[in-house]
């Protein structure tokens, strides 16, 4: 059997060596991970289109008129109007702010409220840690849906209110991933040479310890973004989330749902489009950024 | 009125649904997962990674919507589920319809699950070895592989309770199905406290029950394990 030579110059290439340039490193984990490419760029798509939804909006999204409702194509609106006479292209780029604000927004809140009870749970340990992880066990117990659901509806309908409503069911989920992290790095030696040198708990805990979970919560933020988004038009479907007259997808599915499914079912469809373009894109990207930062997962 | 009077009679409703979307799921999921993992690399597992993924992007409500837009386009007419009908073999019918809505986003997970399990542990030096041995390739691939890769998967089944019922509020709510889902949607419309509060209760003690559930079949399935 003949011993195939290796091709050292092609693996190497292969291996993306020899690549300096920022641009250059940027084409090669595109090349590496073309699904999460596609998902970076649907990424950016949205948050483009939130940032200047008043730029690329046609028309007022929330300016009504009965001359035109439920128009269908060829008339003044690019992409037809909602039963108001609002402009269904307009209330679709302007959805992607709510959406973005939504998502970004209860990521951000849940990890960083996540990151500060397990980081404090899997560092100090006894009785607080006791406490918290059983809170946790309790919180686990129910859906994420479930408990945005009563917490929409305990805080009641804003856009704030339903970014704390979709981030405290986050919390748990993050606490467990920091706390058991932080139990195998408190054991490590550079914790053991911060202690020596000196440095107060707090100090290693905040200075040491938390850069060292970043990786796993970049994985986990990512992969959230994904749910956030979809929570939020769950919960705007359902008539607990974003309140009139402000543009969110899932409102303007429900609102659409049972009586124009047969006069214009364009108004089911481009919404629901726009929402599963968005949430295919931050999974794909969290994907990626799960294969990327976390080798052990790799496929 | 005790609020158990309210929940009881919803029960079995939503119980079929949920039972026969995790039928779905797996029904689809596991064999396309498997597939996926033993063609890695191929057009084919590009697809149904894609499809999987898309399947997880989906919201199962524009799901549902979609599947009554198709149902008024072709049959003039959508399901009615307030009174159910007696004959069996109908109701299965009936509840397939939204069980598949729901069960679409579960399968998509499952299969992402399987696949990635199925990887790791044909990466195994068990599974050399019986390569090496030169046992079938079907052989490796199912009495080998899938043996083991199983197990996680089977976590996920349970964990996939607590998604289920998230999927199932949603898909209530649009098929307009009087099940325990959706009698938490109006509940909380009505402000009425005291059924939310049961029912919240009442969902929190079916997770913890099917986890637990999970936790015994978990001996049956890997002999390594044993509950003193």
């Amino acid at each position: 059997m003949a011993i195939r030579p290796v091709d050292h110059a092609a693996e190497l290439s292969k291996a993306g060596a020899g690549v300096e340039s920022r641009l250059g490193k940027a084409w090669f984990l595109a090349k590496s991970y073309p699904l999460g490419a596609v998902g970076l760029i649907l990424f950016l798509g949205l948050v483009f289109t939130g940032i200047f939804a008043d730029v690329l909006a046609p028309m007022d999204p929330v300016k009504t008129n009965a001359e035109t409702s439920l128009q269908g194509p060829g008339g003044a609106h690019m992409l037809r109007a909602d039963m108001m006479g609002r402009d269904l292209l307009s209330r679709i780029i302007h959805g992607a702010r709510i959406s973005l604000a939504v998502g970004l927004g209860s990521t951000i809140l849940g990890c960083s409220l996540g990151v500060i009870v397990g980081l404090a749970s899997g560092y100090l340990l006894g009785w607080f840690d006791l406490i918290t992880q059983r809170i946790i066990d309790i919180m686990q117990a129910l859906p994420l849906l479930v408990m945005a659901l009563v917490m929409a509806a305990s805080l009641g309908p804003s856009l704030e209110n339903t970014v704390i409503a979709i981030s405290i069911p986050l919390v748990p989920h993050v606490a467990r991933v920091i706390r058991s992290n932080t139990l195998s790095l408190r054991e490590m030696p550079f914790v053991e040479a911060a202690k020596a040198i000196g440095m107060s708990e707090t100090r290693i805990a905040v200075k040491h310890v938390l850069p060292n979970t970043l990786a796993p919560l970049i994985v986990l933020a990512t992969a959230q973004l994904g749910s956030a988004i979809l929570t939020e038009a769950s919960l705007s479907f359902l008539g607990l989330g974003i309140p009139e007259p402000h543009a969110s997808w899932g409102r303007m599915l429900s609102e659409s749902a049972a009586e124009y499914v047969r006069t214009a079912p364009w108004l089911v469809i481009f919404p629901g489009i726009a929402i599963s373009l968005a949430v295919f894109g931050a999974n794909l990207l969290g994907d990626a950024v799960r294969d990327i930062l976390d080798p052990r997962q790799r496929s | 009125m005790p609020a158990i009077d309210e929940i009881a009679p919803r029960i079995p409703i939503t119980a079929k649904l949920a039972a026969l979307a995790l039928f779905f799921s797996v029904l689809f999921g596991l064999p396309l997962g498997v597939i996926s993992a033993v063609k890695q690399n191929t057009w084919l597992d590009y697809c149904l990674r894609v499809v999987s993924l898309s399947g997880l992007s989906l919201p199962s409500f524009w799901l549902a919507l979609l599947i009554l837009m198709a149902f008024v386009t072709w049959f003039g007419t959508i399901p009615i589920y307030t009174d159910p009908p007696d004959n069996l073999w109908d109701e299965l019918l009936l509840y397939s319809i939204p069980a598949a809505a729901v069960g679409f986003r579960s399968s998509a997970l499952i299969m992402r699950l399987t696949r990635s399990s199925m990887l790791e542990v044909m990466r195994q030096d068990y599974i050399r070895t019986a390569k090496a041995k030169g046992a079938s390739d079907r052989s490796v691939n199912y009495g080998h592989a899938l043996a083991n890769a199983v197990l996680p998967v089977v976590t996920i089944i349970g964990i996939e309770a607590a998604f289920l019922i998230g999927g199932l509020i949603v898909t209530e709510t649009v098929f307009n199905i009087p099940g325990v889902a959706r009698f938490l949607v109006e509940a909380i419309q009505w402000r009425d406290y005291p059924i939310v509060q049961n029912l919240v209760m009442f969902i929190g003690v079916i997770v913890v029950l099917t986890n637990f559930l999970v936790d015994l079949l978990y001996v049956s399935l890997d002999p390594r394990i044993k509950y003193e």
